[in-house]
């Protein structure tokens, strides 16, 4: 038997379009055959996982958007979450604690939560996604990144200031202007966001709509805030989120 | 039964499980930097990230398709401990990282065995998608068909050529997918 005729013998059996002969003498060479059973095994492990067309239209569309997402974008999009650690723990049970407190009020008092708890409940800070490195300013910069990793955020605004008297890099930019924010300098943090903002269709713009819009919660501007979120596009990384805000405000 | 933490999760799991292209981009949009970020720390590569991210999408998928997934925490989250125990596997294969470094993500990675199970079961599929994708565009298509069970002459119509030709195309591009899949050495460690 050659092999194209081994490969269509097992076919049909794999298909069910085997006489009830033929498959009763195939199925008895198969208690006889080692080379054959294994040959037979591998084919429908083979037919079973190429034969699913939504897994083939699945990836299609996986490496659609993994090519949308660009080498350049990654290195500074978007709010990874960091790992699993106490220190994020207690930043979420911070958070918890006030989105809590902001229903408790909701239900006794029949009040809207203020807008600086607003800010409270929504603000997360960014994911830091810088990396270390060795080189010019090094020491600067693995030190501002400690210190927003480490959520001391007064230090880490002005580490990362500094960072840009020695080299201009907008996402020192947006960090110092995130670390503002932690540290309740929204004032600061608007103006920086703004500048930000003004490089059009920037990697970071995204980002910087959404913390503009918290800044301008914790400044009390619930109409500037509303307004901001209400421009953010569907595919806006943070649509759905401003979606509910603009519900609470 | 497919249930999410709540009905925005549900929505996006139902559109990753139609394939819904809106969906599929903001869970990267999402989730992916977070991955890289995390791989990156861990001795990889953003490639190597962007890597694993796609098998923790087919994993889900094909959960999904069992209709079994009962999730009891964010889809970022369950994505996340899908990927971390791939890249743990991967750092074992590779030796790239300490013993000290593994036994800390080990903690980290406390998850249900059925994540195990699924990443157990993707090694082998990987194996026979990368050989499939390193076929021609025509052996693709005609053995995307033939598992498909299309009939061979509607694949011979289709390919607008004979069935006897598409009969032999499709052994040659079968024979040639089969060896591939045989001499590649993970399959050979898969199958010990």
């Amino acid at each position: 038997m050659t092999k194209q005729e081994t490969y269509e013998l097992i076919e049909s059996y794999l298909e069910g379009t085997m006489t009830a002969e033929s498959k009763s003498a195939f199925e008895h060479n198969l208690l006889d055959d080692e080379t054959l059973k294994a040959e037979l095994d591998f084919h429908s492990d083979l037919h079973h996982e190429l034969s699913d067309k939504s897994l083939h239209d699945f990836r299609s569309k996986l490496k659609e958007a993994d090519s949308q997402t660009s080498a350049k974008t990654i290195e500074l999009n978007k709010d990874a979450t960091p790992s699993v650690s106490l220190r994020k723990y207690k930043w979420m049970g911070l958070a918890a604690s006030i989105a809590a407190l902001i229903i408790c009020f909701q239900y006794f008092g029949n009040m809207n939560p203020s807008n600086p708890e607003l800010f409270a409940s929504n603000f997360e800070a960014y994911e830091m996604v810088l990396n270390q490195r060795s080189g010019d300013n090094a020491k600067l910069l693995n030190q501002a990144i400690l210190k927003y990793e480490t959520r001391n955020f007064d230090q880490a605004a002005i580490d990362f200031s500094n960072l840009q008297k020695e080299e201009e890099n907008i996402s020192y930019q947006f960090y110092e202007a995130i670390a503002l924010l932690g540290s309740n300098k929204a004032k600061e943090a608007k103006i920086i966001f703004n500048e930000i903002l003004e490089e059009k269709n920037h990697l970071l713009s995204e980002q910087t709509e959404w913390y503009l819009a918290l800044a301008h919660l914790q400044l009390d501007d619930p109409d500037s805030a509303k307004s901001l979120l209400n421009s953010f596009p569907k595919s806006h990384y943070k649509y759905s989120a401003a979606q509910d805000l603009i519900k609470s405000l | 039964m497919i249930k999410a933490i709540n009905p925005k999760e549900q929505n996006a799991l139902e559109g990753i499980l139609k394939g819904d292209s809106s969906v599929i981009n903001e869970v990267y949009k999402d989730v992916l930097p977070s991955i890289i970020y995390w791989v990156k720390k861990n001795s990889g590569t953003e490639l190597e990230a962007r890597d694993i991210f796609q098998d923790a999408m087919i994993i889900l998928f094909k959960k999904l398709g069992t209709g079994h997934l009962e999730l009891t925490c964010s889809i970022k989250t369950y994505l996340k401990a899908i990927c971390q125990n791939l890249w743990l596997n991967q750092l074992r294969k590779k030796s790239k990282s300490s013993d000290t470094e593994i036994s800390e993500f080990e903690e980290k990675i406390a998850f249900d065995e059925d994540i195990l199970l699924n990443i157990d079961n993707h090694d082998k599929r990987k194996v026979f998608l990368k050989h499939f994708d390193a076929l021609g565009e025509s052996c693709r298509k005609i053995l995307a068909w033939f598992f498909e069970k299309t009939p061979l002459a509607e694949i011979a119509n289709r390919m607008d050529t004979s069935v006897n030709y598409i009969k032999k195309k499709k052994f040659n591009c079968k024979e040639k997918l089969v060896t591939a899949i045989q001499s590649d050495a993970k399959f050979t460690e898969l199958k010990n």
